[in-house]
């Protein structure tokens, strides 16, 4: 059996691990062998939070450097921390709307250019799909949903085994009743990108 | 009926503990300990389930809990993290020595990296220390069997035993067989005197040790408690082997899978890194040529190897000391080991730090934007929370364990007391609500009675919010959420420790809250005064209860701002950012809570509330 490693990362608040957590009961409920690592603790108060999703006939929940086959970022200076996870094969899927650090914000640190990051990244993977995740959340009717535009990409773009259909069974019922409608359509904005 | 779910290493515990008949089961709060209890609790309240889950005071009111259950002949189990333990230490050690008559797991979660505790200790080796059986899960799936089985030898030698998973096990999510209607089998209890055990005199303690040696040796040969292969598909040919216990094994596996080597090196998987059983450990070293040793985080496994000369490991030099056995070290521990060249990586540019901040709108930020107001120049001793962020702030100086913040408060008043210099610093503690009630009331006390001076800060927002906002004694709730009715009041407590200064304030009133602080300030200075207490009383903005009630205002920038960076730079909050190119600072509406406490901060009054 083959399998998929997705390595997600994004900034704490972000709902990053919403997002891993739906993949990996959308696999539960394909029927693929899954497992995902999270962090939880401080690093959450916004810190750099990382997770992984792997799928098929594997032990390790975690990925080791260079072995993500799918990198999904929720922000790109993360894309370009993340980026020891990927290979020459791996397919990133990003947001391209800097979270600005408070190191940045406070002069300590400065931000990368962001057009540099990206064609960085671009140049050493497979395929980059970059994109104004914040927009497409906005359109889709909160900005907290930009989880689901990018879950809506990665079902787009990630060839996994695994009907988005299923996935949006899972928003309509797992995430906040409050939130669902402009889930589902953030999920369907980043779908038909 | 079974299902399959979804299920956090932490939520199959808890599933196993309730399958394996507890029906006492307590714990602290900690990372990455902390869903282990809620699961039970969730169980508890879904299923309607006849047992006894509480969130304790602390670990050893835990411990001592759930023992007297199984003192009672009912199963039991505590939860908590490493450094609980060793709050919990004290009932371990003699535990073990009077043993129990139900099975009884302690669950001690280990935080290798460490990624959310003061330490890296490794629980293993307390277990060796405490002379108790000690399990060790790779996964989620086998937290789930393992416990059972643990709680089994725990029954069957009537000796506690510790199951400890590490961080990338609780925290890991596996597809688990779960039954969907559970069925915890209720015995009675039923306490039988016998005090040359349970009440045990020095001259009758000698017999228990006697006693718990004999056991542990018993139960290092039992036959489905012996190390097995990770893989069931590899097969026990080669020169060399890894030998080992938890997660780590399963980097090791990924590791030669991709090198096509798993048919020439058999993983050994210990299910009980101690006590291992003698000639077990002695034929590995007659077969293989070379062991290599993967545990997490000290030699435990490899002390107990006699002969250490064909053995890699730590002892020999071949693996860290510290830190978390990521894949990549394990990697390069195993191409070392196997000889092989090491593997190239691709170096990533460096991206900008982020750390960790408090949440906008949190209460503590408004009190130590409050305490730098008041206190410009002093020592603050901190504690372990959400409120040790307080660090951003430079409020917090020390952070050292639960409750530490007191004593060493008062510690450094006597430090400086007489000093010589004649410097006497302004002393400033902060503790929150959960941590004093854990370990800073005995602190308090003591300061009193020995009459040190200081200034402390309970920054009460009325729930443990670092792990996920479970219920204090003073909320009056208890852990499946059932209303206790008993609500224990902190500023009855710091009165009944003898503190003659003692406020209530809420930090988001800033002003006030200031004036407060200025207060106690001349208190600890004045020859008859004492220790003041300030209790800052606001709610957690992530309790949900909280969040119903709580008026957002509109918060804007006018263009009275000059981009000074005062809000930014002394009060920190990450809705307030600087965006290049702009001429004022700007408020990011997604991440602001408003809660309107900039208002107070900005000395030009250039932000203020709409409407």
């Amino acid at each position: 059996m083959s399998s998929w490693r997705i390595f997600c990362t994004g900034v704490g608040g972000q709902g990053t691990l919403l997002a891993t957590y739906l993949i990996g009961e959308a696999a539960l409920t394909a029927g693929l062998p899954v497992m995902v690592s999270e962090i939880h603790g401080m690093a959450q108060r916004g810190g750099v939070v990382e997770s992984a999703v792997v799928m098929g006939d594997r032990k390790s929940p975690i990925i080791s450097d260079g072995e993500a086959d799918i990198l999904l970022a929720f922000e790109p200076s993360e894309a370009m921390r993340a980026l020891r996870k990927c290979n020459p094969n791996t397919l990133v899927i990003s947001n391209i709307v800097p979270l600005i650090p408070f190191t940045v914000s406070s002069g300590k640190e400065s931000y990368p250019d962001v057009d540099q990051i990206l064609n960085s990244i671009r140049n050493q993977v497979r395929k980059f799909i970059g994109f104004n995740a914040l927009e497409l959340a906005r359109k889709a009717g909160s900005e907290l949903s930009q989880n689901m535009v990018l879950l809506g990409v990665l079902f787009k773009y990630g060839g996994l085994p695994i009907d988005p259909e299923v996935m949006k069974t899972l928003i309509k019922t797992k995430t906040k009743k409050a939130y669902r409608d402009v889930n589902l359509r953030a999920f369907e904005l980043g779908f038909s990108l | 009926m079974s299902e399959q779910r979804l299920l956090l290493g932490n939520e199959a515990i808890g599933y196993g503990i309730l399958v394996g008949g507890c029906t006492t089961i307590t714990s602290y709060p900690g990372t990455p300990a902390s869903e282990i209890l809620a699961s039970v609790a969730t169980l508890k309240r879904k299923q309607n389930l006849d047992i006894h889950v509480e969130w304790s005071i602390n670990e050893k009111v835990a411990f001592e809990t759930a023992l007297a259950n199984s003192y009672a002949g009912r199963r039991s189990a505590v939860a908590m993290k490493q450094v609980g333990l060793n709050v919990a230490m004290d009932p371990l050690m003699s535990a073990a020595y009077t043993g129990v008559k139900g099975g009884m797991v302690v669950v001690v979660a280990d935080d290798p990296g460490p990624h959310s505790s003061q330490t890296e200790q490794d629980t293993r080796f307390f277990a060796q220390a405490a002379k108790v059986p000690v399990f060790d899960p790779v996964s989620p799936r086998d937290c789930f069997s393992l416990i059972q089985k643990a709680l089994d030898v725990s029954e069957a030698f009537e000796i506690p035993v510790i199951f400890r998973p590490t961080t990338r096990v609780s925290h890991a999510r596996q597809d688990v067989w779960v039954p969907e209607e559970i069925c915890v089998e209720q015995k009675p209890a039923s306490f039988e005197k016998e005090p040359t055990r349970w009440a045990a005199t020095p001259k009758f303690r000698f017999l228990l040790h006697r006693a718990l040696n004999e056991k542990l040796e018993k139960i290092a040969e039992k036959e489905e408690l012996q190390p097995e292969l990770l893989d069931p598909n590899q097969n026990e040919e080669g020169k060399v082997c890894i030998l080992g216990s938890g997660v780590v094994l399963t980097y090791a596996w990924e590791i030669l899978n991709e090198l096509e080597l798993l048919p020439e090196v058999p993983i050994y998987r210990t299910l009980m890194p101690y006590p291992l059983k003698r000639s077990f450990l002695d034929s590995l070293l007659q077969k293989y040529e070379r062991i290599l040793v993967l545990e997490e985080t000290y030699p435990v496994i490899e002390y107990q190897l006699r002969n250490l000369d064909r053995v890699f490991g730590r002892l020999s030099g071949n693996v860290p000391y510290e830190g978390e056995l990521l894949p990549e070290t394990v990697e390069d521990i195993i191409r070392n080991f196997l000889q092989l060249p090491s593997r190239e990586r691709v170096q990533a540019d460096e991206a900008p730090p982020r750390r960790p901040t408090l949440c906008p709108g949190c209460p503590h930020r408004a009190s130590f934007y409050a305490l730098r107001k008041v206190f410009k120049k002093g020592i603050y001793p901190g504690d372990i929370g959400c409120y040790t962020l307080g660090l951003n702030l430079n409020a917090v100086d020390t952070v050292l364990c639960m409750g530490a913040a007191i004593s060493q408060a008062a510690g450094f008043y006597h430090a400086f007391k007489g000093n010589i210099t004649k410097e006497k610093p302004d002393i400033v503690a902060t503790i929150g609500d959960s941590t004093f009630f854990h370990s800073g009331i005995p602190a308090l006390i003591n300061a009193v009675a020995e009459d040190a001076r200081f200034v402390l800060l309970v920054l009460d927002n009325s729930t443990t919010a670092m792990t996920g906002n479970q219920p204090t004694p003073e909320t009056g709730k208890r852990a499946s959420g059932e209303l206790s009715g008993k609500k224990i009041s902190i500023l009855k407590l710091v009165e009944a420790c003898g503190v003659e200064f003692v406020r209530e304030a809420d930090p988001y009133d800033v002003k006030d809250f200031i004036e407060i602080l200025k207060e106690a300030k001349s208190f600890v200075q004045e020859p008859g005064g004492g220790i003041a207490v300030i209790i800052a009383k606001h709610p957690c903005l992530m309790d949900k209860e909280y969040q119903s009630q709580f008026k957002r205002l509109k918060v804007r920038i006018t263009d009275r701002c000059k981009s000074c960076h005062y809000c930014i730079d002394n009060f920190e909050c990450p809705a307030l950012v600087d965006v290049p190119g702009e001429d004022r600072v700007t408020i990011d509406y997604s991440t602001c809570s408003g809660c309107g406490v900039c208002v107070s901060v900005c000395p030009r009054k250039a932000i203020v509330i709409d409407g």
